[in-house]
């Protein structure tokens, strides 16, 4: 009679044991895709507020491009896009720098910036949405905000751009002073570091195959680029960015795990409609 | 020590009851994008069942790498894994007037801090200095007021796909 019990009890454990295995190994495969996690209220605010102070300071540097269509046309792409893929608690903002550089900037907050120069080598839609993708990536993951933290932790990161929101005492805004000019080198001059913009290229990737757009047009692009910039080592693209040649061969890797590269839209008779 | 006859339907019933619980905490997804499509079996584009909208929650009944099967209100089917995220949707955070009008606050004290950053740094390249402290709002509202609105961005964006 022991025996039976000891038997059963053997097989109940081995149930619930197996069943934790299977529904683990299924949770882990469902985690791989998670976005990051979400913050408060307030520090999404604090995130706006530091991005459209970043924003005013570039608008008040750079001039923007003066081709109504062309900037229509970027600022609906980049929107539809953002909404697709960006993250919902933001509101995105495109715009077309007029500059002779090629380059492309993502401001904490959702505020984007494309050079002229940058769309001028592009091909079709999907290279542009690749390199939108990119940027939308950046401000996903809050790169900028990160590359310009004095903490370790995001919570005390955003405690001190907190003070930009709710007013503060004189340390604070030192605090503030010292992250908009940090993150305005991160931009225009040193970059951010390899790992995040590895990471960027990664999600364009991912986020191009969820608005099923070819994600092979992206890679096609930096390839472009990457001739464009071999001349000119003190290009603000390549002071900016890691080598193009290990992000393309990166990004080919990726590639080649990928179910079909083929399929996936391409539009360029609406981009040539638009970009002249 | 529970007899056998007595220890069969309470391990039973224990099997059954932890079958239920299990099943009843089927873990929930989300829609990410305008729209995911449920299809009878992964990867076959042209078994497509229905459309379900973006935000939309489904009960994951079980997750492959690229494909997860799904129950949306009683349509069982597989979605791209790539459509559906773990968190519901937040909602859109925007800046009130009044905290728009502490950014100005906090601008006129930015402001304030680079005069003091300007003297801290006299021996600097005044230049850049200068280029550095220079914000402009009135351009900044001008390309924000600018911006399509989301619907309008949609609907154009969705007429290439």
């Amino acid at each position: 009679m022991g025996q039976f019990n000891r038997r059963f009890f053997a097989l109940f454990i081995f149930f619930c044991f197996s069943t934790t295995l299977v529904y683990g190994g299924n949770r882990k495969e469902i985690k791989q895709n998670r976005p990051p996690a979400e913050y408060s209220k307030k520090s999404i605010k604090s995130e706006i507020s530091f991005g459209r102070n970043l924003a005013a300071k570039l608008l008040a540097n750079e001039t923007l491009s003066s081709q109504k269509r062309l900037t229509e046309y970027v600022a609906l792409i980049g929107r539809g896009l953002a909404e697709n893929i960006g993250r919902p608690e933001l509101n995105y903002y495109f715009g077309v720098v007029q500059s002779d550089n090629i380059n492309a900037y993502a401001l904490p907050g959702g505020y984007i910036f494309i050079t002229s120069k940058a769309i001028e080598l592009m091909k079709n839609e999907a290279e542009l949405v690749g390199v939108l993708a990119h940027e939308i990536a950046h401000v996903n993951r809050r790169h900028v905000l990160k590359a310009v933290k004095f903490k370790s932790s995001e919570n005390e990161l955003f405690a001190d751009a907190e003070i930009l929101v709710g007013g503060g005492v004189f340390k604070g805004l030192q605090t503030i002073d010292v992250m908009m000019d940090k993150a305005f080198q991160v931009l225009f001059d040193k970059g951010l570091e390899e790992h995040y913009e590895f990471e960027a290229d990664r999600l364009a990737l991912d986020l191009m195959q969820v608005v099923e757009y070819n994600p092979k047009a992206y890679v096609d692009y930096l390839k472009v680029v990457a001739q464009n910039t071999k001349q000119s080592s003190n290009s603000i693209y390549t002071k900016t960015h890691p080598p193009l040649s290990s992000r393309i061969r990166k990004l080919e890797g990726l590639l080649k795990g990928m179910e079909s590269t083929d399929d996936g839209t391409i539009n360029e008779k609406r981009f040539k409609k638009y970009v002249r | 020590m529970i007899p056998f006859k007595l220890s069969t339907p309470l391990i039973v019933t224990c099997l059954l009851v932890f079958s239920f619980a299990f099943s009843a905490q089927a873990e929930s997804m989300y829609v990410r994008g305008f729209y995911a499509k449920i299809l009878k079996n992964p990867a076959d584009k042209k078994s497509k069942i229905m459309k379900v909208e973006r935000g939309e929650e489904v009960s994951v009944l079980e997750a492959k790498t690229k494909w997860i099967k799904i129950d949306y209100q009683g349509t069982v089917g597989w979605m791209k894994a790539k459509k559906l995220v773990k968190e519901a949707p937040m909602k859109r955070v925007t800046l009130s007037r009044k905290e728009t009008g502490l950014v100005g606050l906090s601008r006129q004290r930015f402001a304030k801090t680079q005069a003091m950053t300007t003297v801290r740094r006299l021996k600097a390249d005044k230049e850049g200095d200068e280029k550095n402290a220079k914000v402009d709002f009135a351009a900044l509202i001008k390309f924000e007021k600018s911006a399509p609105s989301s619907t309008k961005a949609i609907e154009f964006f969705n007429g290439a796909i």
